[in-house]
Parts: C-alpha cells; sequence; structure tokens
C-alpha cells in the first residue's frame, strides 16, 4: 500500500515535466469524452446544442476538471508556491509606488525589532557565562529595618562552615587597583576575591589559573588574574604573561591567569586579586563590609538553602545578641543581581517596538485591501476559471509573506547598521552590551516575525476576497463594488487598531519624557557650574597609615587650591549624587530608641573647603575651619534632613553623637549644611553628617574625589591638576576627570537612553499611524465620491458633508483611544519603576494624546473631505 | 465537484476498479456511464471528478492507460486494470465485506435492544 502512495508521490514529482504534452493529451481525452456523451445524447434525440450542453454539465466544467486533474499530477503545493511567487513578484514589480511604501514601512517596524531583541538576545536571553548560572547566588544579611546588608567575616566563616547546601560561599569586594607604567598610572576597576571564588561563580581561566587555597591569606596576595580585555590592551594579549609580574599598587603583583572574554561587561572588573580580611575585621562580628557569592548544591532546592540558612542565621542571633538581634541571612539569584535593573526597560523597549510593528502591518494591511479592492474583477475571474477559495486565499498570503520577507531584509539591514550604535551608546548601562550582535537567533527571530507579520497583513485582503461574490462582481465589470460593507469594516477596524497602538506608545513615551524631564530639573543641592571632578585611589601598599594619607592629600589640596583660576578645592570620600556614602545606625547623646530602630545615616569624608567648591550652602551653625585640626576634638556637620529627623524642633548645633565608625567617642554637631540629593537624583536625600578628613581613619581616605571650582576650561584644569598629583607622586594616578554637570549627566545617563529610544518608536509610530489613518480616510472618502454627489444634488450643504466625514473619523479616534485606554492603563503599571515624579495615569499625558489622537483623525478626514464638497456633483454623479 | 467527491473518494476508487475488473479494458466516459447505471438512480457524479481519480491509479500503478478506437469510431484513451490492481481491488473487496459484515450486525444489535 505505502509502496504504491510512494510510487505515486514520486511520479507525481516527475509531473512538473512535460506538462504542454500533458495538458494537451488531457485536452483532447476530455474532447473524446464530450464526443461520446454526445453521440449518446443525439442518439437520445436531443438537438446538437443541447446534447453538448447537456454533456459539458454532465462533466461539471472543463476548466475545473482540467484544474483537479492538474492538481492530482503534480504536487499543487509547491507548484502553487512557485506560482504564486512568481505572480506576486510580478505584481510588486507592476506597483513600484505601492510596493516601495510597502517595504519600506515594514522594514522600520521590522528593523526596530530585530535591533531591539538583538540587544535582548545578547543581554537577557543567553545564558550568563557561568556552568550553571541557575544555581548560583549572592547571599547578604538581612536587617529588619534596613532590609539587605552586607556580611561581616565571622558570620560569613559560620555560614561557610555550618551550611550544608553550598558547594561552595566566596566573599568578594569591588576594589580598584593602580597599574604603573613608567611616570603614569592607569586606574583599574577590579575586584578582591576569596580563593574559591572562581570555583564559585564556575567560570574556567582561558590562559593560566585562577587563585589556590591559601592565596587569600596575608602575605601569599600577591598574584592577580586579568580579564581579557585588560590582558588584550595593555599586554598584546601575549600568552607568555603568566607567571610575569607587573606593579600593582607599588608591589609586584605575579599574573597567574587571564579569565575569558565573557567576564569583562558583567563583573566590570578589569583584574582580580586575592581578598586578604583585616585581622581586625576577623573578629568585629558587626563590622559588615562584604558580600558573597554562592553555589547551590545540585539536589537542594532553594527553598530548602532558605531554611537552613535561617537556620544558622537564629543560631547566631541568639549566640551574639548583641551585634546579631534582628539580623538574618538572605539571598537571591545571582543573575537578579547583575540583569534585575536592564530588564524592565529592555522589555518595555521590546513591547514598543512590537507596537511600531503592528501599526506598520495595519498600514500594509490597508495598501493591500486597497489593492485587493482594485483586483475584484481579476479574483473573480479566477474563480470562474476554476480556482477554489482555498487557492486565492493562499495566493493572497504567499504574497503578503513575500512582501514582508522582503521588508525584513531590508529591515535586518538597517539594524545591522543601527546594532553597532545602540551597542556602544548602550556599554555603559548594560552588561554585555560589546555582545550585542545580529547572530543565527536573531535572524530567526527576524524570519519568523516577518512570516508572522505577512500572513496578518496578508489575512485582510484575504478575507476580503473569500467573501466575493463571482457573479456580481463580473457582472459588475470591476467597477468598485469591492466598497461593500465588509471591506470598510475592515478598514476602520484597523484604523482603531493603529490609533490604540499610537496612543500605548504615545502614553509610555509621554510618561518616560516627563519623567527624564523632572528628573533633570531637580535641584541637587549643590551647583554643578564650573565644578571639576578628579578621582584618585591610593593604593593602601603605598601609603600604609592615615598620616600617609592625610599628607598626600593635604599637599594636592594646596597646590591644586594655588592653581591661578581655582577659587576652592575640596576632597571627599564618596562623590556627591553618584556614589552612596557609608550608612550605619547613630546612637544619640541624650535620646534612647528602641532596639534596633536607631536612625539610619549616611557618612561622607569631606576636607574643609569641599562645601565651598561644591556650591553646598551653610544653613546654620559654622563650617570646618581652622579651629579643627588633628589635635582637636572631632566635629561634625549634618544635612538639613538629619537635623529635622533627629531633633525636630531643637537646635541640632551642639548636639553630640556617637562617631563610631570613624571616631571612638561622642562628636559634636557644629552646624547645618543644604541638603544634597546624594543618594542620586531620583531620590529623597538621607539624613547624612560629614566628617571631617583630619580626624578619618585609612580606610576612608585612599578613595577620595577632588573637587575644584574654577573659572578655567575644564581640559586645561585636567592636566595642570594631573601635573600637581604627579608632582607630589609620580606613580599616583587621576581619573574620571569631569565636570560635576557631567557627573549629573552620567547619572540619567541609561534613563536617556530609554527615553531616546522610546521616544523615537513612538515618533515612528505616530507617524505610521498618520499616514495611516489619512490614507483610510481618503480612500474611504474617495470611494464615497458618488454618494457625496448624490447628496449634494439633493441639497445636502457643504457642512453636512462635513460632519458625515469628520463624525466617521471621530468614531474611529474614539474607539481607538478607548481601546488604546484600556492597553495604556495596563501596561503603564509594568513601568512604574521607571518613572519619576509622575504617576502612571498622568491625566495630562493621557488627556494630551489623546486630543492629539482626535485633531489627528480630525485633519485627516478634513482634507479628504474639503477635496470631495468641492466636486460637481454632475461630475461625481458620473464618476467611476 | 464539492463534498460528495471527497466522501465517495476511496469509493469510487474502488468502483472504477470493479468496473475496469467486470468490463475489461474502457474509457474514461464508458467508466462513468456503467458507474451510473450500475448503482441505478442511486449515485450521480460529474463525470469530471474521474479523470483525476483516474490519474492517481494510474499514477500508483493499478490501472495503465493507452489510446484506441470506440465501437463508434471515436479516439479514446482505454483504461486496463494491471496486476497490481487485480490484487489492491481484492483486497479493498475483502475489506469492504467485513466492515458491512461488522456494520450489519451493529445495526441488528441496535434493532434488538
Amino acid at each position: 500500500m505505502y509502496l504504491r502512495k510512494l510510487r505515486g508521490l514520486a511520479v507525481r514529482l516527475t509531473g512538473w515535466f512535460g506538462k504542454a504534452q500533458r495538458d494537451r493529451e488531457l485536452a483532447e481525452e476530455l474532447e473524446s469524452h464530450l464526443q461520446l456523451h454526445i453521440d449518446d445524447n443525439l442518439r437520445a434525440g436531443m438537438t446538437p446544442q443541447e446534447a453538448r450542453r447537456q454533456a459539458l454539465i454532465k462533466l461539471g466544467g472543463v476548466a475545473q476538471t482540467q484544474e483537479a486533474y492538474r492538481r492530482q499530477r503534480g504536487l499543487p503545493l509547491v507548484e502553487d508556491l512557485w506560482q504564486d511567487l512568481r505572480y506576486g513578484t510580478r505584481g510588486l514589480f507592476r506597483q513600484p509606488a505601492f510596493t516601495l511604501v510597502a517595504i519600506a514601512t515594514l522594514a522600520l517596524g521590522i528593523g526596530a525589532n530585530t535591533a531591539i531583541f538583538s540587544v535582548i538576545n545578547a543581554v537577557l536571553l543567553r545564558p550568563l557565562p557561568f556552568s550553571d548560572p541557575d544555581r548560583l547566588l549572592i547571599l547578604y544579611e538581612t536587617f529588619k529595618p534596613a532590609g539587605v546588608t552586607a556580611i561581616s567575616v565571622p558570620n560569613l566563616r559560620d555560614w561557610q562552615q555550618q551550611n550544608t547546601v553550598f558547594d561552595g560561599i566566596a566573599a568578594y569586594e569591588s576594589r580598584a587597583f593602580n597599574l604603573e607604567s613608567g611616570t603614569d598610572a592607569e586606574r583599574l576597576p577590579g575586584m578582591r576575591v576569596e580563593a574559591n571564588y572562581f570555583d564559585v561563580l564556575g567560570v574556567k581561566p582561558q590562559l593560566g589559573r585562577t587563585f589556590l587555597k591559601g592565596e587569600d591569606e596575608a602575605g601569599n596576595d600577591t598574584v592577580v588574574v586579568l580579564s581579557d580585555a585588560l590582558w588584550r590592551e595593555r599586554f598584546a594579549a601575549d600568552p607568555g604573561i603568566i607567571n610575569k609580574t607587573i606593579p600593582l599598587n607599588g608591589q609586584k603583583y605575579t599574573v597567574v591567569g587571564v579569565m575569558p572574554a565573557a567576564l569583562s561587561t558583567i563583573l566590570h572588573a578589569r583584574a582580580w586579586a586575592p581578598l586578604v580580611f583585616p585581622e581586625g575585621e576577623k573578629t568585629a562580628r558587626g563590622s559588615r563590609d562584604y558580600f558573597a557569592i554562592a553555589r547551590l548544591k545540585p539536589d537542594v532546592s532553594p527553598e530548602q538553602a532558605r531554611e537552613q540558612m535561617g537556620i544558622i542565621a537564629a543560631r547566631l542571633e541568639h549566640q551574639y545578641t548583641e551585634v546579631q538581634s534582628g539580623r538574618g541571612a538572605g539571598f537571591s539569584k545571582y543573575e537578579e543581581e547583575i540583569l534585575g535593573d536592564v530588564r524592565t526597560p529592555l522589555l518595555m523597549l521590546m513591547a514598543a517596538v512590537a507596537f511600531v510593528l503592528l501599526i506598520a502591518c495595519t498600514n500594509v494591511a490597508n495598501l493591500l485591501l486597497a489593492r485587493a479592492a482594485g483586483r475584484h474583477r481579476e479574483i473573480a475571474l479566477r474563480m470562474a476559471l476554476g480556482a477554489g477559495r482555498p487557492r486565492l486565499v493562499r495566493q493572497f498570503l504567499t504574497e503578503g509573506v513575500l512582501l514582508a520577507v522582503l521588508g525584513g531584509a531590508v529591515g535586518v539591514a538597517t539594524a545591522w547598521l543601527g546594532l553597532d550604535l545602540l551597542g556602544k551608546l548602550a556599554l555603559a548601562f548594560l552588561p554585555r552590551a560589546d555582545e550585542i550582535k545580529l547572530d543565527l537567533r536573531v535572524l530567526c527571530f527576524t524570519l519568523l516575525i516577518s512570516l508572522l507579520t505577512g500572513v496578518v497583513f496578508g489575512l485582510a485582503p484575504a478575507a476580503q476576497a473569500l467573501k466575493a461574490d463571482v457573479q456580481a462582481a463580473l457582472k459588475d465589470g470591476g467597477k468598485g463594488s469591492a466598497q461593500g460593507f465588509g471591506g470598510n469594516r475592515m478598514r476602520n477596524a484597523l484604523v482603531v487598531v493603529e490609533i490604540a497602538a499610537a496612543f500605548v506608545l504615545l502614553i509610555g513615551a509621554g510618561l518616560l519624557v516627563k519623567s527624564f524631564v523632572k528628573l533633570r530639573s531637580v535641584d541637587p543641592g549643590l551647583k554643578p557650574e564650573n565644578v571639576l571632578t578628579a578621582r584618585m585611589a591610593l593604593a593602601p601598599e603605598r601609603y600604609k597609615d592615615a598620616d600617609a594619607l592625610r599628607r598626600f592629600h593635604k599637599q594636592v589640596l594646596e597646590r591644586v587650591a594655588a592653581l591661578p583660576g581655582v577659587e576652592a578645592a575640596g576632597l571627599t570620600s564618596h562623590l556627591a549624587v553618584e556614589q552612596f556614602g557609608t550608612n550605619g545606625f547613630l546612637r544619640v547623646e541624650g535620646k534612647t530608641y528602641p532596639p534596633n530602630q536607631e536612625p539610619l545615616v549616611e557618612l561622607r569624608v569631606v576636607s574643609p573647603d569641599y562645601f565651598r567648591a561644591m556650591g553646598v550652602p551653610l544653613l546654620h551653625g559654622r563650617m570646618f575651619d581652622d579651629h579643627d585640626t588633628k589635635d582637636s576634638p572631632p566635629t561634625v556637620l549634618i544635612n538639613e534632613t538629619m537635623a529635622h529627623a533627629i531633633w525636630p524642633g531643637e537646635d541640632p548645633v551642639g548636639k553630640r553623637v556617637w562617631g563610631k565608625p570613624i571616631w571612638p567617642g561622642w562628636v559634636e554637631v557644629i552646624g547645618v549644611v543644604a541638603d544634597v540629593k546624594n543618594m542620586g537624583l531620583a531620590r529623597p536625600p538621607s539624613p547624612e553628617f560629614y566628617f571631617n578628613y583630619t580626624h578619618a581613619g585609612e580606610g576612608l581616605l585612599n578613595n577620595m574625589t577632588l573637587a575644584m571650582r574654577s573659572r578655567l576650561e575644564s581640559v586645561a584644569l585636567g592636566s595642570a591638576v594631573r601635573h600637581e598629583v604627579q608632582a607630589v607622586d609620580p606613580g599616583q594616578p587621576i581619573y574620571n576627570v569631569r565636570t560635576m554637570q557631567a557627573v549629573l549627566d552620567q547619572t540619567v545617563a541609561g534613563r536617556r537612553l530609554n527615553v531616546t529610544l522610546l521616544g523615537i518608536f513612538a515618533a515612528l509610530a505616530l507617524i505610521l499611524a498618520v499616514i495611516g489613518i489619512y490614507g483610510v480616510m481618503s480612500y474611504t472618502v474617495a470611494r464615497q465620491t458618488r454618494e457625496i454627489g448624490i447628496r449634494i444634488a439633493f441639497g445636502a450643504q457643504k457642512s453636512d458633508i462635513h460632519k458625515l466625514i469628520l463624525g466617521r473619523g471621530m468614531i474611529l479616534a474614539a474607539a481607538g483611544v478607548a481601546i488604546g485606554l484600556a492597553v495604556a492603563l495596563a501596561l503603564t503599571r509594568l513601568i512604574s519603576g521607571l518613572l519619576f515624579g509622575v504617576s502612571t495615569t498622568d491625566p495630562l499625558t493621557f488627556g494630551g494624546f489623546a486630543v492629539l489622537l482626535f485633531v489627528v483623525a480630525l485633519v485627516a478626514g478634513y482634507v479628504p473631505a474639503r477635496r470631495a464638497v468641492k466636486v460637481d456633483p454632475m461630475v461625481a454623479l458620473r464618476y467611476e | 465537484m464539492g463534498d460528495k467527491t471527497e466522501v465517495w473518494q476511496g469509493t469510487l476508487a474502488l468502483m472504477v476498479l470493479k468496473t475496469l475488473e467486470a468490463m475489461g479494458p474502457l474509457h474514461g466516459y464508458g467508466i462513468a456511464r456503467r458507474i451510473e447505471q450500475t448503482s441505478g438512480a442511486l449515485l450521480s457524479i460529474n463525470y469530471g471528478t474521474l479523470y483525476p481519480m483516474l490519474l492517481k491509479l494510474e499514477q500508483e500503478g493499478y490501472v495503465s492507460s493507452d489510446w484506441g478506437v470506440s465501437d463508434n469510431n471515436r479516439k479514446a484513451k482505454y483504461y486496463k486494470l494491471t496486476r497490481a490492481g487485480r490484487k489492491q481491488l481484492a483486497r479493498e473487496v475483502r475489506e469492504w465485506e467485513l466492515t458491512t459484515t461488522i456494520l450489519a450486525k451493529f445495526f441488528a444489535a441496535a434493532k434488538e435492544s
């Protein structure tokens, strides 16, 4: 049986050949059939005409039989596809304007989708370059009021020893290194890690080895693992680098390994060295400074791990009540740590481009509908000649897909051109942005959405073709009976979809733009104009104690302040707005708080002139001045928020707080300064106090940022400062030399990119929607010229006609806006985290864009309406 | 054309084969007439549907065709059963008989209860 079927298939495959011969043969066979039948009919006494007619009726049509026969002869699916493609291509060439517009529209939609999907593919979809990244966790301590805190060394050790749920726990700390070369030095963002860190991470070096057990103990730690980028840029990818030494932080470090490239943009580290815990921290259970990664054992579920860590933490809390009260242990997926912040904006952009594509689709569907209406007679003719309806639908779908694939090809080319730029722009905020490229998966995605797109907008004219009435169309002579209600309904539906999609996109972009504008107009609390900042990181190996650090800083400050044009120069341990300070719970003299409810305050170490340099005004009391020396009792300045939070209605000046971790004793508040938006422009200021650097320990002094107020041009000042620093210490680099305005800009740069992209997509959507709406309105009106002519002939006023046409536009706009409103309300909630100072239902944004779309619909209707009423009724009546 | 062919596809093939077995080589028109006559007035088919069917049977090797001359001197294409066709016919007849026997029993059983 099956063999026979196979044989049939084989014969049909060869059915492609010798078509003409076979067609002739069938024609002869059918002719002989008819002759035989006619002979019989004549014998039965019919007239010759009647005999032939009856024979034909009984046969069921020569053309239909031939068509059915042909389908049995070859492989109709393949043949039809080929035929449709050829036919479709010819059709596209015949109408180049239509084709170009359709392809360009689709290329925009598909190109934007391809570009954003490549980003999502590179950043979110591809697995992280760790083995089994799902089991990789980030560990932290929890604390009831503050949430997440770092881990202290004794707690870390207890966790490591007591747990049975992890394959390993490894602490790490972000720490930069100074890589020296000749008289200059480069600042390397890097990490200090426990020796087992890379094993827990599950990454093998591309060259050499990672750290050995014991290398994270004092004296063994001058080994370093390089990132691929550093290895290539500074060491020319020399494979002989292993076991060579490089000058790092004033010491010789032996290179033991090079990590694979994939790691660089995820961990923001150019070098890794072993983490050696300072002696003092090994027993200080309350000194929480580290985070850790951990790898879940394969047979342990996160719930089991959570349960056990809870038990261990409870035991520690019980054992060391004084420092552990209210403290627990927690973890989350490491993936969330790396990708959590970028997921929402990326998915938002993906949704945005999907809407753009939807609008592009509706536009092309409209074009195809109009085109199909013009082809009505052709379709009727083909049906009369034996083409089945499924066959016609397939023809339309093929044409749609053909267009979509062409659009997709152009779109991919466009996306490819734009990707490089996008990758560069995104590099600063997106992990793995350097890996954005058009790979196979992206191309598959594009092909898929192209096909889908083709089917979606190919279906519209196909559905219309299905309803076609052959008889009517042929009789009508193709004079536009396509203008049935069905066609109109579909066109109207497309306009409604278009308006709804554009509305949603405009709302999203509007909310984000408004947030961004609000954010930019936030008063940072300092005066960024004419301020230049530069960071210095002093290696602890070279500057062993606080005095050495202070000596260096004092000299630099004096030299920089003496530069002509510099009005004030100051230092800060944490750069305003960009960096958080260190925080801790505060003891206040004369106040008692319930356990664990002491105020949480931020702390920064600054030099006396810092406030003048940054333009932060003193509100009350006095600034740091010459009275504050190394030997005088330490003093602090507090911000306004702290003054209100801790001493509401009281004068804080003269009050005392416990100076830990900087000073083991009470310190006096000498003044109140204005709030600075130090937690970022989008967040309210926290209670904060400033410690004079004269009294600070080395831990807070080796990563200071210089801030200078001057009238000098920033590049010139930057090189002058570099020169002065080199004069104090030739091996000491300065880096991140930026104006304060640039620092502020950079804190919102990620948002800026989001806003820009979404703005572009929304503008694109609006333009496409305007074109689409106008197209449909003018098409519909043109089709109704005759009706309008009749109305005018019967005495309708121009204003009535206007009302009729504009009213229809308004109804469509209202429907579109209503649907868009519902969708927008559902979707804006998802991006609430990206908004600032704007509610997700901001009435101004919603109302404004609704009005805009009504105006668009009004104008789109007005222009064709004007044209319609100008037409002479006599001409209109004869029209068509 | 239409639904009827789809329902009768398999049956029609069987009828064509049976007709050729009973009548020997025959042209398309002859097969069509014969099927109509045999079924009495019960079956009315579009003759056109027969040709794709004949082609299918030929592709599967159950019939072969050749041009010949009809009784009243018309040139016509004659179809005849091949050996494979004979075997196929026998097999299908067996299956049909079995099916009808089973169904007959079912109908009888349904009547009784």
